[in-house]
């Protein structure tokens, strides 16, 4: 720790991070959010960095197969109090905590002590009560920083999304009342845009004080109150509060930080923003070992044949009832049999797409872009690795074009399907598509990428930051980028990759002697190239090593900013 | 939603003589004896110093803006013949800026009648056609463009009509996005006519109207309506491009310069590129359909019911239109000024201001119409085609009666003589079995 004044910061070296978070892969999540934040915590610790996750337990302290993987034990911690609702009655919380460790960092469970609270807290499912547990978080938070004075305080505060917000805040505030000034960083893995009024997170629910302190204002500190920020800066966003509060703004591209987050809080931000992208553990080594293993082969094309066979074997029943249901009504059209094993596929270049089901996605766009393909490459396949999401009406849209072209197209909508086979479809896709209408990063077309699988997706978010056109360099290029929602064009791009990878695997360039390709070339070894540009570009960019080294850069970013709010008062 | 289609209808109709029948004209030649040059003139001028000449500065100042900050500002007019010859008469400058706008390459001039009629709900269906082929001309030779994109008088679209649209070579068709129609799809899309090749566009109708109708009402919980809050609107709406298509006239006449409609048209392009919504035209899109869908009905753009009624929704309608029709094969025999004034007289405003009804869409064509009441345009409207037809038997010397055709139990093509009669075997060869009726008819 050092001294300015009267006011304490602690050493500009980054020692000690806290990350809080409501996911973490291996402990509770359900998306993206817990996969970053673990890798983001993991990478970290591998510097050396004393790394702590605090979170709710989501019930997770009561399992005992996360108290052995987590080796968890209580601390002696409390935190009890009333909160009083807008109506006037109070509400008594009991918090407890729990420290385990994960990978080589440390993880902290906030959990309930009494039914009422627990009951919150303890919900397995991570976003059942997420306001509520949102605000106990925060609570909680404010007891383990009290706790953490004077050996344990952190060199930076990370908090993860909006539901980690108040808790974010509620740390910095509770060193700052103590004149120890502790930065803060704000992420934004996908906005949420959501508000509430000022007592959700006033002393009397959430827990924080309307104390005056300093604000950066595009480009100087200045005073507000918490409720001024609350109400007047931020209108009850919880999101924009975070962005006010927070001493920088992180995000997970250029592009959702330019398009997306701009647009929703201003861009007076831009001077204390940074990107870090995310990164993928998935590796070529890897995939080709599963290969070996279970085809005995290393060969793309026959790793597909082999793929579309097993197909008939595969045996993949949608965990969620009304999506099977759906499947199940049409599946003599879509190659389902009865035994909900499929029917194979003949032998033809694979146009591959994973993701949840919803219109985000886009993959109603994707099918009819795949209609127009096979009116010119007629035996391309498409398979829909899908995440059913509730979207029924997509998924009724998607099997009724998909029954139209039954030889064609398979869905498989199981999460019993098992890693290995999942990535080996990623190594033996002729292109990976990402039909996505909006996209904050877009994790699949990296993980797609590190198995040399080109891309092609929409121009939209982070996309455009990881894949590159081969039209625009064509001795880097990952794929093609197309016209956001245009599914001519997108047509037009999987026709083109799919001739390419045709001209490489038969080195037969009489492949691209169809209409409407984006372009063509001599070269039949092109889309070889392509794929280990694919590779390339994952290696040097979208590692959870590089994250990390972005995120240490952003970290140092925030410390300056946050000696600035130091010695705002001077 | 991420792309938009802007377009404007321009459109001005000669009008008939609102007294003529009060104080009938018998001399001079048929297009000033029976339209009111005076009004028109007054009319077109007023228009054109309120709306056209302003608003088409607005609109190529924002697309010089677009091209200094690094968007596309485009959007697409579908332009009637009458008001060309209008603007030719009265307004030389408008044209000049709208080929202005032609050079720019970012506007698409879209084919529709000629004469704006509605010609297009006739059984025979051969003067639709001339209508179509000559204004095609007219597009051609004014904006230098070939349309592929066509937009029927009113967005009438009926279901045999689409497949005349396609046999004329047309890629793309506008028409209005009724629920009817749509059947819970949505209308922010592109779709393919079934059993077609032809896509078909369809017109937002509530945002269009936002602006159409409702901009300057001040009971409207939305008052005052800004771009910002408009482009708003149109980047949360689903579906991936949006349809909209509004009366050129709107901004500055039908809402007023003071009513601020002018500054929305400024600032519109600006604040949707702000917000990420790209400007596209239809022939930019057609390609990109979502799904296919049926018309199984007519659609039009028209108050509540968006079908043919508000121009043959009643006998007055019915018997102007009867009229006109009747009068067809004489003018097209006489030819020259007088078929020009037929043609007038087909034009689809003649019949609008006849529209019996009440409520909101009686006060829509109450606006429009030059006449007092409907009964008074009937009055007037049916005296002057009744005239006009006496001109032509007397000029033809004809002393018969007409012979009816009919088609599907309804009135078709009338002849007058045997000539007459002939040509309209000739020209849709399904009448051929009237062929023995002639001699009958001819004694």
């Amino acid at each position: 720790m050092k001294k300015i004044d009267s006011i304490w910061m602690p050493d500009e070296e980054i020692k000690k991070v806290w990350m809080i978070t409501v996911e973490l892969d291996n402990v509770a999540s359900v998306g993206g959010l817990g996969k970053a934040v673990y890798y983001m915590a993991k990478s970290l610790a591998e510097r050396g960095i004393e790394v702590t996750v605090i979170m709710p337990s989501h019930g997770r302290h009561l399992n005992d197969y996360y108290r052995s993987a987590l080796k968890l034990r209580e601390l002696s911690l409390t935190a009890y109090g009333d909160r009083i609702g807008v109506n006037g009655a109070r509400y008594p919380y009991a918090i407890g905590f729990e420290e385990g460790k994960l990978d080589g960092f440390n993880v902290i469970l906030v959990k309930g002590l009494d039914y009422s609270t627990g009951i919150l807290l303890d919900s397995w499912n991570v976003y059942d009560n997420i306001m509520e547990k949102s605000a106990l978080l925060a609570r909680g938070v404010q007891a383990y920083s009290i706790f953490s004075i004077p050996s344990n305080i952190p060199s930076i505060i990370h908090a993860h999304d909006w539901h980690a917000v108040l808790a974010g805040v509620m740390a910095k505030q509770t060193f700052e009342v103590r004149k120890i000034i502790v930065p803060l960083v704000f992420t934004i893995h996908l906005l949420n845009k959501v508000g509430a009024p000022w007592h959700y997170a006033s002393e009397d629910w959430a827990g924080l004080s309307n104390c005056p302190h300093y604000i950066w204002q595009v480009v100087s500190h200045k005073i507000y109150t918490t409720r001024q920020v609350w109400d007047e800066l931020s209108q009850g966003f919880i999101e924009k509060f975070g962005v006010w509060e927070a001493d920088v703004v992180t995000t997970v591209s250029k592009s959702y930080l330019t398009y997306d987050i701009y647009n929703f809080v201003g861009n007076w931000i831009e001077n204390k923003s940074c990107v870090t992208y995310n990164g993928t553990d998935w590796s070529l080594d890897e995939v080709k070992g599963y290969a070996r293993k279970i085809f005995n082969t290393e060969d793309r094309v026959e790793v597909r044949r082999r793929l579309y066979n097993m197909l008939e074997t595969l045996r993949l029943v949608p965990e969620d009832y009304t999506t099977g249901n759906i499947l199940w009504n049409k599946r003599f059209w879509i190659g389902i049999k009865d035994d909900w094993t499929y029917t194979k596929l003949d032998d033809g270049p694979l146009v591959l797409f994973a993701g949840r089901l919803v219109y985000q996605k886009g993959v109603d766009l994707l099918i009819r872009a795949f209609r127009e393909v096979i009116k010119k490459i007629p035996n391309a396949r498409l398979v829909i690795l899908g995440i059913p999401s509730g979207d029924y009406g997509l998924l009724n849209d998607l099997v009724d074009k998909a029954s139209e072209m039954g030889g064609n197209v398979r869905i498989l909508t199981s999460s019993s399907m098992p890693k290995e086979i999942y990535k080996l479809f990623y190594y033996a896709a002729s292109v990976f598509v990402v039909p996505s209408r909006w996209e904050p990063f877009g994790i699949v077309a990296i993980e797609a990428m590190a198995v040399g699988t080109p891309v092609v997706a929409y121009a939209v978010g982070g996309l455009r930051e990881t894949v590159i056109d081969l039209r625009n360099d064509i001795n880097n290029g990952t794929g093609f980028l197309v016209e956001p929602e245009n599914m001519w064009e997108l047509h037009r791009a999987i026709l083109t990759s799919l001739a390419l990878s045709l001209v490489s695997e038969t080195k037969d360039k009489g492949h691209l002697n169809i209409d409407d390709l984006i372009m063509r070339s001599e070269d039949v070894e092109l889309w070889n190239k392509v794929r280990q540009n694919a590779i390339k570009r994952v290696e040097d960019n979208f590692r959870w090593s590089s994250t990390a080294k972005y995120l240490l850069n952003c970290y140092s970013k925030a410390y300056t900013m946050a000696k600035y709010r130091a010695l705002a008062s001077f | 939603m991420r792309n938009l289609i802007l377009g404007f209808e321009v459109h001005q109709p000669f009008r008939i003589r609102r007294d003529f029948f009060w104080n009938p004209t018998i001399r001079g030649s048929p297009l000033v004896k029976y339209f009111d040059s005076k009004l028109n003139r007054e009319i077109f001028e007023r228009v054109k110093n309120k709306c056209y000449v302003p608003a088409t500065r607005i609109l190529i100042e924002e697309i010089e803006r677009g091209e200094n900050e690094g968007y596309d500002f485009k959007f697409f007019f579908s332009i009637s013949g009458t008001f060309i010859e209008q603007a030719e008469q009265w307004g030389k400058e408008v044209l000049e800026l709208f080929q202005q706008l032609a050079y720019t390459n970012k506007v698409e001039f879209l084919a529709q009648t000629y004469y704006h009629s509605i010609t297009s709900l006739w059984e025979d269906l051969s003067e639709w056609r001339e209508q179509v082929e000559a204004h095609r001309q007219l597009v051609k030779d004014y904006f230098g463009q070939e349309p592929i994109t066509f937009e029927n008088t009113e967005l009438l679209l009926t279901p045999r009509l689409v497949k005349e649209i396609e046999k004329l070579g047309f890629k793309v068709v506008i028409t209005e996005g009724k629920e009817s129609l749509l059947k819970g799809k949505s209308p922010n899309r592109v779709y393919k006519i079934k059993d077609t090749d032809l896509s078909l566009l369809l017109r937002n109708y509530r945002l269009s109207d936002d602006i159409a109708f409702r901009f300057s009402s001040k009971n409207w919980d939305q008052y005052p309506l800004t771009a910002e809050k408009f482009a708003d609107w149109v980047s949360w709406s689903e579906g991936e491009v949006g349809l909209i298509f509004i009366d050129y006239e709107t901004f500055g006449e039908h809402h007023w310069p003071e009513s601020g409609i002018l500054d929305f048209l400024r600032w519109l392009p600006r604040e949707l590129h702000k917000r990420g919504v790209e400007f596209k035209l239809p022939r930019e899109v057609y390609k990109n359909y979502y799904d296919e869908i049926v018309i199984d009905s007519t659609v039009s753009w028209a108050d509540i019911n968006k079908d043919e009624s508000s121009w043959l929704g009643n006998i007055m309608q019915w018997a102007y239109d009867e009229m006109v029709r009747r009068t067809e094969m004489l003018a097209k025999e006489v030819g020259g000024e007088y078929l020009k004034a037929w043609r007038y007289f087909t034009t689809s405003d003649n019949y609008y201001y006849m529209y019996v009804g009440s409520g909101g869409p009686a006060e829509v064509h109450s606006y429009f119409s030059s006449f007092n009441s409907p009964i008074d345009a009937f009055i007037n409207e049916f005296y002057a085609i009744t005239l006009f037809q006496d001109e032509l038997l007397k000029l033809l010397k004809i002393e018969r009666e007409p012979f009816i055709f009919y088609k599907n139990g309804k009135r078709s093509s009338e002849a007058w003589n045997e000539n007459q009669f002939r040509e309209i075997i000739n020209r849709d060869p399904s009448f051929k079995e009237y062929e023995k009726y002639l001699k009958e008819w001819l004694k």
